[in-house]
């Protein structure tokens, strides 16, 4: 029962495809206790319902669509919402998160959470008008860009107050990272989620609700929140309004000045071009320019305003128009060498309409071009088309050619840049940057190791938003790193010093707040949060008002739950090892937490990280130190018994031991409080 | 953020400048694309042939050949 429970709307809605049922659940407040929301609860109920040989693209497959307690509450950045299924592109856990308006609408409209099990027999799309259900068809919108689909169902329902989730055609060919896109722009893009969407020929869902939402202790949550937002308004990075006039692009020239700008497919990590594709370059070029913040959008209840706002009005691109990211001007920009900020917008706002992630089309189109120039494939035989670093033309050709899987390259590209360096053979796999199926984000490991080791480890593939540890960019005094983290190399890019710690805590706390339904921005961008301002302030000359973002009385005052500061961290460890529990019966174990052989082998050539590589003795190392604060066994990576009964994950345990998937070894687990090591285990 | 009620399109308030209008006969709000300034009515009132504001921006290739 969640009757009690405040910030939820309560009820969670199941819709089966195959039976064209309906059936509203209300939300199980034990489940809510455990994994708060969104990503968390999703987990659990992927974990219990999901069959271990489920088809990522069959219809025993599930689509999770979920908000958590905060999403569509006042407070800073409160417009999230999650999206989780078994990932095609990976075949193990998959789960992406967007900025959106659709979160919050679904909670207004009553819902927490959209299950969507089975397959329909035809296209179809989902209306919700508060508790007004339907399945409906979708024969023409089939076919149509991500774009089209939306205005036509914002038209055909209740316009702007409709908000629409779509996958787009890619993913209806079986791209297998098709992305599912919010309100035109915003995307949850990584692990093919949209793949998962179209399989089950559900087109779009829109959404439009008029309830209201309330909370547990108001006026504790208004105090709450009041510290929040002076906690953000107060923060360095914050006032310095970087992030609020150039966007997510602010990283382009920042990345470049620090030397872990992925450039032309991680062979480098400076980019000469970097000024032409930066923040700055869009906002004078491209971005609209008559609003108070020069074509800012922001996600509900956000003070960020993160996205950027562009038209093209002339040239070969013109009526180009959209959002921007920084992942996005990385993967189709400096990653593939091209230094026409138009073109990548252009090939980014293809691929937000053909519904792909940004990410992984980038990053295989980088991958084909250095594959190109080390003479393995020859595209200009094969395909007719001259791939080759800084070629702008060739690159936004190939969006075309692998979201319809068009040719040879088209249809290769389509697989993700680890299935198709596969098939390529001939020493291919080499030049990727995949790990566990998916393509590293914007960020060179070997000149950051913090985002390093969080690719390496993170849940979903190689990915950053699993811990997003900016601590180690944003030159902090070296005593908060080593009282946050036990050492002062937390505060530097290039040392390893801490640096398991940070990720420990980052990816704690982004489970934490991915499942409440905030944004990473508020705690691994800005550290705005508790308690950070606090040692913060300890360690400063001007002595002032201390005020933070304090996660665990937030959540406490929404949902009514007794939450402390500890019991916040111990929900997001529990978390984790969920999805490591996920992860674990389809297959993952420890030699899958590592690096590509690129980050671990080539030293960067030039700028500010020149020589460096990701020691691969370092990463053992890091990998034991890791898996001693998870509680995972070092040698196969699996979870030890302890581990799961402190966390309280009995169910969890008992599946996994009937499975034989529990850590062997009955002297040496437990996680953080363990104090034996696993050296001399009998095998 | 309001929207035109002929068009849909969205009438972004936050831009200087940019306002809905509202129709002396039937009180909907609309964009300037369908306002009639001389009159001070929406297009639907002044009887006016209405186009869609909307600019088409989609440029995707709508390609069944998958060979």
């Amino acid at each position: 029962m969640s009757g009690t429970l405040g910030g939820y709307a309560g009820t969670v809605l199941r819709i089966d495809l195959s039976k064209e049922k309906v059936k509203k659940e209300e939300l199980s407040r034990e489940e809510c206790a455990q994994y708060i929301g969104g990503r968390g609860r999703d987990a659990k109920v992927m974990f219990n319902e999901v069959p271990v040989n489920a088809d990522p693209l069959g219809k025993d497959n599930i689509l999770f669509i979920s908000t958590g307690p905060i999403t569509g509450l006042l407070g800073p950045t409160t417009g999230r919402v999650n999206v989780a299924a078994r990932s095609p592109l990976t075949g193990i856990y998959g789960n992406s998160n967007a900025g959106t308006n659709f979160g919050p609408e679904l909670k207004y409209a009553g819902y927490d959470c959209l299950i969507i099990t089975g397959k329909a027999d035809k296209p179809v799309y989902i209306a919700i008008d508060d508790d007004d259900v339907k399945i409906k068809d979708a024969k023409k919108l089939w076919g149509e860009g991500v774009f089209e689909t939306t205005l036509a169902l914002q038209d055909k329902l209740n316009g702007y107050e409709t908000k629409v989730a779509a996958c787009g055609p890619a993913a209806e060919k079986g791209v297998l990272f098709g992305s599912v896109i919010f309100d035109l722009w915003d995307a949850a893009g990584r692990t093919g989620m949209g793949t998962v969407m179209a399989s089950k020929k559900l087109k779009a869902i829109a959404v439009t609700g008029r309830g209201e939402l309330e909370v547990a202790d108001p006026k504790r949550y208004r105090d709450i929140i009041e510290d929040g937002w002076l906690g953000l308004v107060n923060d360095p990075g914050f006032r310095m309004g970087e992030h609020q006039a150039l966007g997510t692009s602010v990283c382009v020239g920042w990345g470049n000045a620090q030397g872990w700008l992925p450039t032309r497919n991680f062979r480098e990590s400076v980019f000469e071009g970097a000024d032409k594709i930066s923040g700055e370059e869009f906002r004078d070029t491209i971005s609209i320019k008559i609003a108070p913040v020069p074509g800012g959008r922001a996600c509900m209840s956000c003070p960020n305003r993160c996205k950027r706002f562009g038209r093209i009005d002339s040239g070969k691109y013109a009526g180009t128009r959209g959002n921007i990211e920084f992942e996005g001007v990385a993967a189709f920009g400096s990653k593939c060498g091209v230094d026409d900020l138009k073109a990548v917008f252009h090939a980014y706002m293809l691929a937000n309409d053909y519904g792909v992630d940004c990410v992984s089309c980038g990053n295989m189109i980088a991958t084909f071009m250095e594959l190109a120039e080390e003479g393995i494939i020859n595209p200009k035989k094969s395909d007719g088309i001259d791939l080759r670093f800084g070629n702008a033309d060739a690159m936004v050709e190939m969006v075309h050619r692998i979201a319809n899987m068009e040719g040879k390259l088209g249809k290769l590209g389509a697989t993700g840049a680890d299935q198709a360096t596969k098939k390529i053979g001939k020493g291919a796999e080499d030049y990727t940057t995949c790990i566990k199926g998916m393509d590293t984000i914007a960020c060179d490991p070997r000149a950051s190791k913090g985002f390093g080791f969080t690719f390496a480890v993170a849940s979903r593939g190689s990915d950053h938003l699993r811990a997003h540890p900016v601590f180690e960019m944003i030159k902090l005094k070296d005593e908060v790193g080593q009282e946050m983290f036990g050492s002062e190399e937390s505060c530097t890019l290039r040392g390893y010093g801490g640096k398991v710690n940070m990720v420990f805590y980052h990816e704690n706390l982004s489970a934490v707040t991915d499942s409440m339904g905030t944004c990473r921005f508020m705690h691994a961008s800005y550290y705005a949060q508790y308690p950070i301002p606090e040692i913060r302030a300890k360690y400063s000359r001007k002595k002032r008002e201390v005020h933070s973002i304090k996660y665990h009385e937030w959540l406490s005052a929404a949902t009514g739950l007794d939450i402390d500061y500890d019991e916040l961290l111990r929900i997001g460890d529990r978390i984790i090892n969920l999805e490591r529990a996920i992860n674990t019966r389809w297959g993952i174990r420890r030699k899958h937490d590592t690096l590509p052989k690129k980050f671990m082998k080539n030293p960067l050539p030039s700028g500010p990280a020149k020589g460096e590589v990701f020691s691969k003795k370092q990463l053992d190392k890091m990998l034991d130190e890791y898996y001693e604060l998870r509680g995972w066994d070092k040698k196969t990576g699996l979870i030890h018994m302890k581990k799961l009964k402190d966390l309280e994950m009995d169910d969890v345990y008992q599946d996994l031991k009937k499975r034989n998937l529990i850590a062997s070894s009955s002297k040496k687990k437990g996680g953080k409080t363990t104090k034996k090591t696993t050296k001399g285990r009998k095998k | 953020m309001p929207a035109c009620k002929i068009c849909r399109q969205r009438i972004d308030l936050s831009i200087t400048g940019v306002r809905a209008y509202k129709c002396k006969e039937c009180g909907k709000g609309v964009c300037k694309d369908h306002y009639d300034f001389g009159r001070q009515i929406c297009y639907n009132c002044a009887g006016l042939p209405i186009t869609s504001g909307r600019v088409p921006f989609s440029f995707i290739r709508k390609s069944s050949d998958n060979s």
